[in-house]
């Protein structure tokens, strides 16, 4: 399932955060939304996710107008990672089984348990499966956090921010599991990042934003010295390697 | 080895177990309490009235007195320990609770204002008109149960202003019982004496005021209100992953939020409105509760009704042997060793 919004406009009192964006995004690869803070990455994610509601423009998923679907509707297809995972004591079990929350009516069956249970296998978090969230590290909480969005069965992931506060192990880890998931299931996944580089690394495609609008929206051929120079407002290098594109400040 | 579902199933009979521990002690002080009293009932006595014999004092004692009794404990020590447990989940604050909200100080205030209002009524002839429908009882009951809803009321208004936080709540509420202690001691200090005892009495916690229409009544309510919250345990612990992610997994987080709330809030009105001021069960119960089985709220939702009517039992049972032959209201065990628990539970949970 892709996505598709246009002339999307939101602002937060008056004050004017999106200004009548459009672009389309398809499913089976990675969309990292880049820019500098206030740009209104933040602001997209919630808006797509439907926490917001757009004050002009529309938001489709396929053909269906976001703003007509119902919370448990959208809840099937899209799932949404938090930059701050809240911690609690339940379980690390329990809480993928939240995940379940859209496709279920009155109980957990078996079957909701044999979806977290494979996903725990499958991310290797088998041993943290009794732990409580707040005994987990940083980087087992976000890959949790992720586990959980993968248990809801989405067609379109939502990430604010997924590596923000990890170490390089953890960052590349994860992304690694984005990548994976978002090729065997076919998903539209969505991710804000600031490091420009592991955007450059993992994704396949880059909306750019600057100033409440769409710098750029392309493949590798929008991450050029210019745009990013002007999307970071400092004077960049793009330096080839072997595998990537590393991006230096000048 | 064992698979993680194996893993994962102990882990639940863990946590039943605890629920089942806990439903078991409910028999031994359900028994004690209808064998505790002024009047001496033997266990034989107790079997017979309840099963066969329909006559005499004992069987007046049982059906009237003790069993009221240990309704009213079940029913009020479930109903504020759910609500206890629902208001600290929708408001992510371990200290809301019926009383920390100023619901249990609105109704104490209005039943103040009942007991002034009926002496007013009595000396008064023009007012006499009023409330001419209503006894004394139901008129305090009814003044109660108006300024617990009215503190509901207002505390509902806060959430739903933009700017008022889950903290600010918590402050509001206690700005709340404080002015509406402030507005008792206010009417105690022109009240004669007769309305100063009552008054007084009312604040008092007691288990044995309630009739049986007023449990039915009290039943009716908290059971409804149990479906309810049962019926959103999942939701609940969606809530623990935070508003942005409980409302991507398809809830509406301030429906819930409003709703849980009303009903929270109604069914503490309706307790506090029959027993008068119950301190502390609403908020150690859910405490206790999490210690035991975690924030899990499809166990500790049960639990906490369980341990919160618990609680109400043993306080009561205490206040009967205490300073035997004088009987202590349940309310007034529950405020005293109600802060030592809870100073307990924090210090105890914080050091572990």
């Amino acid at each position: 399932m892709g996505v598709k919004f246009k002339d999307l406009s939101f602002d937060y009192g008056g004050r004017p955060v999106l200004e009548k964006i459009s672009c389309q995004l398809t499913a089976g690869r990675i969309h990292a939304v880049l820019g500098v803070n206030g740009a209104g990455k933040s602001t997209l994610i919630k808006l797509l996710a439907g926490f917001l509601k757009p004050v002009g423009g529309s938001i489709f998923l396929d053909d269906n107008n976001l703003n007509e679907l119902s919370l448990n509707q959208i809840a099937k297809r899209i799932a949404y990672v938090p930059q701050q995972q809240q911690l609690s004591d339940l379980t690390v079990s329990d809480y993928l089984l939240l995940g379940r929350k859209p496709h279920q009516r009155w109980l957990n069956g078996s079957a909701d348990e044999a979806i977290v249970f494979a996903i725990l296998e499958k991310l290797h978090l088998n041993h943290l499966a009794l732990r409580p969230l707040h005994k987990l590290s940083g980087g087992e909480l976000q890959k949790t956090a992720l586990a959980r969005a993968l248990v809801q069965e989405p067609e379109i992931l939502l990430l604010d921010e997924p590596t923000s506060s990890l170490d390089l192990k953890n960052q590349h880890e994860v992304m690694e599991i984005i990548v994976r998931e978002t090729t065997t299931r076919n998903l539209t996944t969505i991710i804000t990042l600031h490091d420009v580089n592991l955007a450059l690394r993992f994704a396949k495609s880059f909306l750019l934003m600057k100033e409440r609008k769409i710098l750029a929206f392309g493949g590798l051929e929008v991450m050029t010295q210019k745009h990013l120079s002007e999307l970071y407002e400092i004077k960049v290098q793009l330096h080839n390697l072997e595998k990537s594109v590393l991006v230096t400040p000048e | 080895m064992p698979s993680i579902s194996q893993l994962y199933q102990k882990h639940r009979q863990r946590r039943l177990l605890w629920l089942g521990l806990f439903t078991l002690l409910l028999i031994p002080a359900a028994y004690f309490i209808m064998l505790s009293g002024a009047a001496e009932i033997s266990g034989q006595q107790l079997w017979q009235s309840l099963l066969a014999v329909r006559e005499g004092s004992a069987h007046l004692v049982i059906w009237q007195i003790r069993l009221p009794r240990l309704v009213g404990a079940l029913l009020g020590g479930a109903s504020l320990a759910l609500s206890g447990t629902v208001l600290q989940a929708v408001l992510k604050n371990p200290l809301a609770a019926p009383t920390t909200l100023g619901i249990a100080q609105g109704a104490a205030f209005g039943a103040a204002l009942g007991i002034t209002c009926s002496g007013l009524r009595d000396s008064l002839p023009a007012l006499q008109g009023g409330f001419s429908g209503l006894d004394e009882s139901a008129l305090v009951s009814f003044f109660a149960f108006s300024f617990s809803l009215l503190t509901t009321f207002i505390i509902i208004l806060l959430t739903r202003l933009r700017r008022a936080g889950k903290e600010s709540i918590i402050l509001a509420g206690v700005a709340l019982s404080s002015l509406f202690m402030a507005g008792t001691t206010f009417l105690q200090y022109f009240a004669d004496e007769t309305q100063l005892a009552m008054i007084v009495h009312w604040t008092f916690g007691d288990l044995a005021r309630a009739s049986w229409p007023e449990l039915y009544l009290m039943g009716v309510v908290t059971i409804c209100s149990m479906i309810y919250f049962f019926a959103n345990r999942l939701n609940y612990n969606a809530l623990l992953a935070g508003d942005e992610v409980a409302q991507s997994l398809g809830i509406n987080v301030v429906r819930l939020r409003l709703i849980s709330m009303s009903v929270a809030t109604l069914a503490t009105a309706v307790t506090v409105t029959f027993f008068g001021i119950l301190g502390f069960v609403g908020l150690i119960a859910p405490h206790m509760g999490r210690r035991l089985v975690g924030s899990d709220n499809r166990y500790l939702l049960p639990l906490s009704a369980i341990l919160g009517a618990l609680i109400l039992l043993f306080a009561d049972i205490l206040g009967q042997f205490l300073l035997d032959p004088v009987a202590l209201p349940a309310g007034v065990i529950t405020s005293f060793l109600g802060t030592p628990v809870f100073l307990l539970l924090l210090f105890g949970r914080r050091s572990s």
